[in-house]
């Protein structure tokens, strides 16, 4: 298959998995007992600590139900939301009173730049550390049980912990972070900026980059060891070969589950990222989601869901093209995927 | 399986040493969240005095909010197991079943359960988990019938949004064997297909599902402490249901760590010991890592 074909079958399918999703979010808002969305539109119109007779309640009640369209037909209302997803409107926040779009927009940049690094970082290390624990048989028995507990820590713990030891303990970085201290480096860069941007950013880098690592050493660990197993590796042992080259041939093969492994994996360390940026009160998405659950902004929660599901969709297509560049067998249009 | 391999197993299984550390781990936690409530005289939602120390009348010591730590997390413990474990069995039972029927049937059914597996891949699941425990899950009182309802819907929203892994390992296991002679041999000899189901790929892919049952469980325990922890939980006292209102209240800068580390490394230490147990398991059950 040419290669061409090949990038647009992939776009075509992640195309159609958006909608689905986007799709089931819309549904499973719209289905909701107790009508959420209704309720969240008549939260915004009504002054707080206002007396309204049960006759005006019923006019916003009405006004409302018109504004969400809900006295269309269903598949209209369907229709209505993909248009007004189209033109960027996913409602109206009331935790921030503010249109959710404008909210989020600001917002997802600060995620953006934690969680890439520290998904890319924590995905060379990993890997490094398992083909290296599966050659050295010293370092393996010291490795295993420390990437198994690192991979068994839900990553809001390791936040806590990091936050509790290096934050309060030892007082080296800030264990509670403020807006300000995220942009005070892009809008008003110099040396302060910069030190006061490490001292928030390193713990929840760092504990995203802990955690994650753990899953693709100990992936990569049992890769590595079965492809040492197989044959052209004893027979490259056979004919005296080195370790070091057995063991790059080796990682050769072992590395292309693994690029599929980060597209399959983002969900997880999406949210791993959510939670911990939620400890660290990181100006992200997690706090954010946190205090819309907390008051069910339900335009808050169905908008960062929607963002994030565009997110992965799309991290998911550069992974596809990464491993484009890295499997010779798919560039040069060998197999037909 | 035959009588050799079964000794071989029980051999291997007895000298690992691994194995057996993890599963009496595991067995003292789960231990701890059955009988735990029995030996403490507090209940979770009991308000004593706050922020004390580790000690004998609170072996875990008091949280920020005057809570006993002991009793809250046996309690959660009971809350968080409980959704893991429906969460396992949900993607197992699924999952082995519609696994079976794609590497059986293959055809417009295998392309039909690969697709939904590809778009549960694609798509950050947690979402759905959060929107469906944000707006379909009502609070419950300890104990009640409402609660006991909350954990298995929540554990089976996890449960039937995990199930593809379980699926897609069923299905290259069932294909691998499906080829094989002594398959051939017993569709020959006249037997139906749910019969050489049952009698001759069942039995040879048990092992197998147990390991991924247990890694399901493992899984489904962290995403539901994760959950907990975003605030959408099964119970009042979800075993990480309070962190955010301790970080609010400053738990951090007031020291108050045993709140937090104590149920946490219970957590941590049960999902470890589970992935463990099934690295060890491997390494018994299949013939390429034995080391004998």
């Amino acid at each position: 298959m040419p290669l061409a074909t090949y990038i647009f079958k992939r776009l075509i399918i992640y195309l159609i998995v958006f909608v689905v999703a986007v799709t089931i979010i819309w549904a499973l808002i719209r289905f909701a007992p107790g009508d959420p969305a209704l309720t969240s539109v008549l939260r915004a119109m009504i002054a707080p600590g206002v007396r309204y007779t049960p006759e005006q309640i019923e006019v916003f009640k009405q006004r409302a139900i018109e504004m969400l369209g809900l006295n269309l037909p269903l598949h209209e209302q369907y229709i209505l939301f993909w248009r007004k997803l189209l033109i960027g409107d996913l409602g109206w926040s009331t935790y921030f009173t503010a249109p959710v779009t404008q909210k989020l927009n600001e917002i997802i940049v600060y995620d953006i730049i934690l969680i890439t690094p520290a998904t890319i970082t924590s995905w060379f290390l990993g890997n490094w550390l398992g083909s290296l624990a599966a050659r050295k048989k010293v370092l393996d028995k010291v490795l295993i049980p420390i990437i198994y507990v690192l991979t068994a820590t839900p990553y809001f713990l390791l936040g806590l912990l990091m936050a509790y030891i290096f934050g309060v303990v030892y007082g080296i970085f800030k264990p509670v972070i403020t807006s300000t201290d995220i942009k005070m480096l892009f809008t008003n860069p110099s040396l302060d900026a910069l030190v006061n941007f490490l001292k928030a950013y390193t713990l929840p880098f760092l504990s995203l980059v802990l955690v994650a690592m753990g899953g693709w050493a100990s992936g990569m660990r049992t890769l590595m060891i079965y492809e040492l197993e197989s044959n052209y590796a004893r027979y490259m042992e056979s004919i005296g070969l080195s370790d070091r080259l057995i063991a790059s041939y080796a990682f050769r093969y072992a590395i292309n589950p693994q690029i599929t492994g980060l597209g399959i994996q983002l969900g997880t360390v999406i949210i791993g990222g959510l939670a911990l940026s939620g400890i660290f009160n990181y100006p992200g998405a997690g706090i954010t989601l946190i205090y819309a659950i907390n008051y069910r902004d339900v335009f808050l929660i169905q908008g960062i869901a929607i963002y994030y599901t565009l997110m992965v969709i799309l991290a998911n297509f550069i992974i596809d093209l990464v491993y484009i560049l890295v499997d010779p067998r798919l560039r040069l249009g060998l197999v037909g995927v | 399986m035959s009588n050799l391999t079964k000794s071989i197993v029980w051999i291997l299984i007895k000298r690992n040493y691994k194995f057996w550390t993890c599963l009496s781990i595991v067995l003292f936690i789960i231990m701890l969240a059955l009988l735990g409530p029995y030996s403490t005289p507090y209940k979770p939602n009991d308000v004593v005095t706050p922020r004390l120390p580790p000690q004998s009348s609170h072996p875990f010591g008091t949280d920020n909010l005057g809570y006993d730590v002991f009793s809250a997390s046996v309690y959660g413990l009971r809350v968080s197991l409980m959704v893991g474990f429906v969460a396992a069995v949900v993607a197992t039972t699924v999952g082995v079943t519609l696994g079976l029927i794609a590497g059986l049937k293959g055809g417009i059914v295998d392309s039909i359960i690969d697709s939904i597996t590809n778009i549960l891949i694609a798509i950050p699941t947690v979402f759905i988990m959060i929107i469906v425990g944000t707006f379909y899950v009502t609070g419950a009182g300890a104990g009640t019938a409402r609660e006991l309802l909350n954990m298995i819907f929540i554990g089976t929203t996890i449960g039937l949004l995990m199930w593809h892994w379980t699926a897609r390992a069923v299905r290259s296991q069932v294909i691998a064997l499906k080829t094989s002679d002594y398959v051939a041999v017993s569709i020959l000899s006249g037997n139906s297909s749910f019969k050489v189901l049952i009698k001759d790929i069942l039995p040879n892919i048990a092992s197998y599902i147990l390991l991924v049952f247990v890694i399901q469980l493992a899984n489904g325990l962290a995403t539901s402490v994760t959950l907990e922890f975003l605030g959408i939980k099964a119970s009042e006292w979800s075993l990480f249901a309070r962190v955010m209102q301790w970080l609010q209240m400053g738990a951090l800068i007031a020291h108050v760590w045993w709140a937090w580390l104590i149920p946490g490394a219970l957590i941590v230490m049960l999902i470890a010991s589970l992935y463990i147990i099934v690295l060890a398991l491997d390494e018994v059950f299949n013939p390429r890592l034995r080391r004998i």
